[in-house]
């Protein structure tokens, strides 16, 4: 076989072998050294990424508008299943290519923050090692060719968030967490299997189809495979099969993707270390759930027509999942006060609108905002994992400069409205002295979220997703409407959110010692000079702090990769302006081949854009009203938790009671029934008493053989080893007498066999 | 009138792995003598070199690379050269050549360095290749006494050891005494059919069951004689009790090379003698070959009693003793569904497969025993591991490999084995035969994860030598046991030009 590892047909194995090398090196070879760890860890997705942009040139440039119909792309033979082999391997299509653009390179910005975060940890080397199969996972599932391919990687992702987040595993909060994460993506994994299954079972049963397959070349590209799903019925009586594979595949992404109602896990999961949140936010996790529906988009919208408003069941599921999420995350993020909480439920919001997009045919838009979303949330969390680092440095100088050390008394296990100190907004304030870097681009991050107009990328894709249902809405169909109305909702309140985080944590005096020392982040001596020498800084001078090199270096390493994505936060959205405005859309054009049917750009409206813009900026007013105008003071309550009450507040923080509700009924049950019935009346009752009925037995067996062996054996040999002599003598003497007692045996089951051949030629 | 045959009536070019074989031990044997005693480093390579040549040549011919004659008979048909026959060869030697692997350091350190060690190695090897390739129940016999000999031998080699002498012996006799089943029932086959060439058989079979003559009875107890002879040298339950005391009190490195290579030849002669001679064999008013529900009782039986002892055994050698009757007993599924008509050659296949899957595994497990040994062959109880996974993470992770592959855990050879097996027996409608070797199969997992827990769980001083030969030897079973198991494909497609039986 004559193999160039660097055609664009075998690029792909190579990207995500790299970062899957770097997990076995770490774990087998330099465990216990950290430096070693860092560099083999960077190393490997640093090897990745310079080959995903080779890759992604090559899908760009050299590709022409066929790419799609032709896919760069290679597989290998797995496994023999009676007449069909079954075909493991990779492709790159232009959603792939445009997939490979955004994973390696905000896993490797964040591999190089984690080198500055997590440094002294003293499990730091494990943490790579993590790192490196999660992203391993994550560019085996972007570049898998088929279903099960995809699936392995899914999988694996799913084990390393469970052991990233529980990652301070001594936490029990943290290991509950990860084990809540995993458990509750099981649930949906386990429906998105049985789908995946009976997908491979009527592939197979299609007549002159490809056979039993999961390929999705054979599947999505295949007009012929999709019109045979769609028509064949399912064991469901009047479903068709299309259905409710649909719907058990989206059911998988409803869990990874963390949407309603299995969003409950992703909340928790910021008890993993921030690089982890980021990664799981942005990069990873969260984004394969998403990455799999647009990917199978083709399947799911088989035998509806949405360019005429036609929409089919898996479509309504996606739609009004994706917006009721959309719009109660936004809600829930505005009543809570720990930064990484509200970006998780920002998150959770996001991927509602992702997932809504695709309910309404938005298949570009839903890309879009994937690739987006990913930029400048992983911007957010990192900047937010910056955040709460300086305000634990700061809780410790504020002890060195005389302030009583607050004691926090950690609570044991998950609590729903319980905030650690260093993460909670209402203790920060005025951190843009301290940590300017990481003021600046949280600001662009933010900025990005809330669709501020016309600049940043968010506005971008978030617009074409509204200007997509506006075009449905407008034809007074329900279901978009209400889709339309639900997003634009959720738009406004992501402003308002956005703002008062921002403005709450850097705006105005420090409202603690901890805020007051906090930091000192990269950069911070010339942002102080620059600022003493403004007009407008009047009174409020700053004085110069000296940091020591080792936490200066850290902070480095944590900002420089915040000020790289903020580039990206912003001009990430300039490749997908609608073609009216700019001429040319080059996203669309390039990702449109990727479907069957070229999907449709709508018409250029004006109206749609401008509400969108009217609603960003109506958010981020109010927020500015609110938190910006006058900055809280120590003590003061939240305007917020001032207007809506104290009830609503407390509904708020408790996440609307959802995760008390699956405690109380479904989890704890399911404890007491597995107790009473798996381990006493299954496991205790039933297995172990006919275990031990069998052991019984054995014994008996045993016995009766000792028996046998007195009377019979010890017979044999008295009256025969006399004759046998002196031999027989030594001969016993090692042998103990079991050999004969062997040989007996082996006679004795002849005679058995023989009975036995006997019986059955009668 | 006895003429004598000219050379080039032999057709001996389509022996020649066995051949070069052959020829290397025997001037081995000789060379050996002049290999001066600090020096046998020199006798191992050799053996090795042996090794790799007919190696290669069986690669060569199973890949259809090289046309030795493939498909003919080699000395009037007591000789076939098939692509089974590569197989095996390929299988036995790669068995061999981690064999001298393991044994090397082993040796040295227990100073019992002796050239003659490589030499019985070679010739038992050669053994094992034969029986894969007997055309003649003659071929089998002679090849299972040149398969068995050099390891009694092996089994005593630490003479000063009681219990390896014991096991020497006890071995021997046991041996010895299935042996005489062998011969008899080959005498008794031979009555019958007035043959001991498969062909011949098969269309003696023929005949018989036509005229329905009585002495197909005869030829009955013929054929359960030569089972039982055979389930001696594979380990099948009644006739495995020599396995664990032998196992135990054999030097590491020979059970290592024997646990793999006696199981090997006797299912290699199991199937030629059953799918190639009696596949036909089918009492009236029955669907399948008369000694296909005897060879599934006996697999059962195997599989029940070597994974339920194997959970209450504390000493690894004993415990993978136990493991390999087990595995037999899932070899057995495959063998009994070669009596389906029909399915002969996709459970022929399954067979090779499994024992391809099985070398890598099993001769791996031991040499990591051999690591932990001490160099007075004591140490080798489960307690021994503990701690391994701090002290020797490369050893205890190869080592979790193996046990996850005989457990049969995806990803690894084991579970592509354990796969074609028991899809075999469904072939052949052995539903509950299958059932049971899925149950003992999902016991087994508690012994085999017993041992991981041990070494990566439990606190323990976790000492090893790796000496570099031992370190290649378990690297590249691990590797071998790991790619087969990401490349299920590479097993099939070895497999696949198998074709055995006459009338399916």
């Amino acid at each position: 076989m004559n193999v160039n590892w660097f055609s664009a047909d075998y690029l792909p194995w190579l990207i995500l072998f790299f970062p899957l090398l770097s997990f076995v090196i770490i774990v087998l070879g330099t465990i216990r050294n950290v430096v070693a760890s860092q560099v083999v860890a960077i190393a490997g997705i640093g090897i990745s990424w310079v080959l995903s942009m080779i890759l992604f040139a090559k899908a760009v440039w050299l590709a022409d508008e066929t790419l799609g119909e032709h896919v760069y792309g290679s597989a290998i033979d797995w496994l023999h299943l009676g007449a069909n082999t079954f075909r493991m391997g990779v492709q790159v299509d232009p959603l792939t290519a445009y997939m490979l653009l955004m994973v390696p390179l905000a896993s490797l910005l964040i591999f190089i923050y984690s080198a500055g975060y997590m440094h002294g940890d003293p499990h730091e080397a494990r943490f790579f090692a993590y790192l490196s199969l999660f992203v391993g996972a994550m560019l085996t599932l972007v570049v898998a060719d088929n279903l099960l391919m995809l699936f392995i990687g899914w999988e694996v992702m799913g084990f390393c968030s469970y052991s990233l987040i529980g990652f301070w595993f001594h936490k029990k909060s943290a290991m509950e967490a990860g084990v809540k994460a995993f458990m509750t993506t099981r649930v949906a994994d386990v429906l998105m299997l049985v789908g995946i299954g009976y997908l491979f079972i009527m592939t197979g049963r299609m007549e002159d189809g490809p056979g039993f397959t999961l390929s999705f070349q054979d599947i999505l590209r295949n007009e012929e495979m999709l019109k045979f799903l769609v028509n064949a019925q399912s064991v469901i009586w009047g479903t068709s099969a299309a259905t409710l594979i649909s719907v058990l595949l989206i059911t998988g992404t409803v869990g990874k993707s963390s949407q309603f109602p299995l969003h409950v896990w992703l909340p928790d999961a910021m008890e993993g270390p921030t690089p982890v949140s980021a990664m799981i936010h942005a990069a990873t996790m969260v984004s394969a759930g998403v990455y799999m529906i647009v990917r199978m988009f083709p399947l799911l919208s088989a035998g509806a027509n949405f360019h005429h408003f036609e929409y089919n069941t898996a479509m309504y599921y996606m739609g009004i999942v994706g917006s009721v999420t959309a719009l109660g995350a936004a809600v829930l993020a505005v009543g809570q006060s720990d930064i990484k909480r509200i970006l998780a439920y920002s998150t959770i919001s996001q991927l509602g609108y992702m997932v809504a997009a695709l309910g309404i045919g938005a298949w570009v838009a839903a890309a879009f905002h994937l690739v987006n979303h990913a930029f400048f949330k992983a911007l957010l969390f990192m900047a937010s994992g910056s955040v709460i680092h300086a305000m634990e440095h700061g809780e410790h100088h504020a002890a060195e400069h005389g302030h009583p050390h607050e004691h926090h008394e950690e609570p044991d296990g998950l609590v729903m409205d319980y905030c650690a100190p260093p993460n909670d907004v209402n203790r920060m304030g005025g951190l843009l002295h301290r940590i300017p870097i990481t003021a600046i681009t949280m600001a662009i991050g933010g900025l990005s979220l809330a669709g501020f107009p016309l600049v940043t990328a968010g506005f971008w894709s978030k617009d074409e997703i509204i200007a997509e249902a506006w075009h449905g809405g407008l034809w007074n169909d329900p279901y978009p409407l209400f889709v339309l109305i639900m997003l634009l909702l959720g738009a406004l309140l992501t402003a308002f959110y956005t703002a008062r985080m921002w403005f709450l944590a850097f705006w105005g005096k420090p409202r603690t010692p901890a805020a007051q020392y906090a930091g000192p982040g990269w950069l911070r001596d010339r942002w102080v000079k620059w600022w003493n020498k403004q007009p407008f800084s009047g009174e409020d001078k700053l004085e110069q702090e000296h940091a020591d090199p080792v936490t200066n270096r850290s902070a480095m390493l944590m900002e420089i990769p915040l000020m790289v994505l903020s580039f990206f936060a912003i001009t990430g959205g300039w490749i997908g302006i609608h073609k009216d405005i700019v001429g040319k859309n080059p996203l669309h054009d390039f990702l449109a081949p990727t479907l069957l049917e070229h999907p449709e750009v709508v018409p250029f409206d004006f109206t749609p854009m401008l509400v969108s813009m009217i609603v960003a900026l109506g958010g981020l007013g109010l927020g500015w009203w609110l938190y910006g105008r006058k900055p809280l003071a120590a003590g003061q309550t939240d305007p917020t938790e001032a207007a809506l009450g104290p009830g609503i507040w407390k509904m708020l923080q408790n996440r609307l009671y959802i995760d008390i509700l699956y405690r109380n009924y479904i989890v704890r049950p399911l404890e007491r029934a597995a107790e009473k019935i798996v381990v006493e009346g299954i496991d205790r009752d039933t297995i172990d008493a006919s275990l031990e009925s069998i052991a019984e037995a054995a014994i008996w067996l045993g016995e009766a053989f000792k028996r046998f062996n007195t009377v019979v054996i010890d017979g044999f040999v008295d009256t025969t080893v006399e004759g046998i002599g002196s031999f027989a003598g030594w001969f016993r003497q090692i042998q103990t007498g079991r050999i004969q007692q062997y040989l007996l045996f082996v006679t004795l089951a002849l005679l058995a066999l023989g009975t036995l051949f006997l019986i059955q030629v009668r | 009138m006895f003429t004598v045959p000219s050379l080039s009536d032999l057709n001996l070019a389509a022996t020649l792995p066995a051949t070069l074989l052959a020829l290397g031990a025997s001037v081995l044997l000789v060379l050996d003598l002049f290999v001066p005693k600090g020096r046998k480093a020199l006798t191992a390579w050799l053996a090795l070199a042996v090794l790799g040549v007919s190696l290669i040549v069986a690669l060569l011919s199973l890949g259809d690379v090289v046309d030795l004659g493939t498909g003919e008979g080699a000395f009037f048909g007591l000789y076939i050269a098939d692509s089974f026959t590569d197989a095996v060869s390929v299988i036995v030697l790669v068995t061999a050549m981690l064999g001298v692997a393991v044994a090397y350091n082993y040796l040295e350190r227990t100073g019992m360095q002796r050239g003659e060690y490589y030499v019985l190695l070679l010739f038992s090897a050669l053994g094992a290749m034969l029986m894969g390739a007997a055309g003649d129940l003659v071929t089998v016999f002679v090849a299972l006494e040149l398969l068995s000999i050099p390891l009694y031998i092996l089994s005593g080699f630490r003479w000063r050891d009681e219990g390896s002498e014991e096991s020497a012996l006890k071995y021997f006799i046991l041996g010895a005494f299935a042996s005489g089943f062998l011969v008899y029932g080959i005498a008794l086959i031979y009555g019958a059919t007035g043959t001991t060439a498969f062909g011949g058989i098969w269309a003696a079979t023929r005949d018989l069951l036509a005229a329905d003559a009585a002495t197909k009875y005869v030829l009955l107890l013929g054929a359960g004689m030569v089972l039982a002879g055979l389930g001696f040298k594979v380990a099948a339950v009644p006739f495995h009790m020599w396995t664990p005391d032998v196992y135990q009190g054999a030097p590491t490195s020979v059970v290592a090379y024997m646990s793999v290579a006696a199981k090997v030849g006797g299912f290699a002669a199991l199937v030629r003698v059953l799918a190639w001679g009696l596949p036909d064999f089918v009492l009236s008013g029955q669907s399948a070959a008369a000694w296909q529900s005897t060879v599934w009782l006996i697999a059962a039986l195997t599989m029940i009693l070597g994974n339920v002892v194997a959970v209450a055994q504390n000493n690894l050698k004993r415990l993978l003793a136990y493991s390999s009757i087990a595995h037999a007993g899932y070899i057995l599924i495959a063998v009994a569904a070669m009596g389906t008509a029909g399915v002969a050659n996709e459970a022929a296949r399954a067979v090779v497969i499994y024992l391809m899957a099985y070398a890598f595994t099993n001769v791996g497990a031991f040499a990591v025993i051999v690591a932990v040994e001490r160099d007075d062959g004591g140490h080798t109880d489960i307690d021994n591991v503990r701690g391994l996974a701090k002290e020797q993470p490369v050893l205890a992770a190869s080592m979790a490999v193996f046990m996850l592959s005989l457990a049969g855990v995806p990803l690894t050879a084991g579970f592509v084995g354990k796969w074609f097996v028991f899809k075999a027996g469904l072939a052949a409608d052995l539903v509950p035969v299958t059932v049971i070797g899925v149950l003992t199969s999902a016991i087994s997992a508690y012994y085999y994860l017993r041992v991981i827990w041990f070494m990566y769980f439990e606190e323990g001083e976790g000492k090893a030598q790796i000496a570099w030969p031992l370190a290649w030897g378990i690297s590249v079973a691990a590797i071998g046991t790991l790619i087969l198991g990401f490349f299920p494909y590479l097993l099939s497609d070895m497999a696949r030009g198998i074709a055995l039986a006459f009338g399916g």
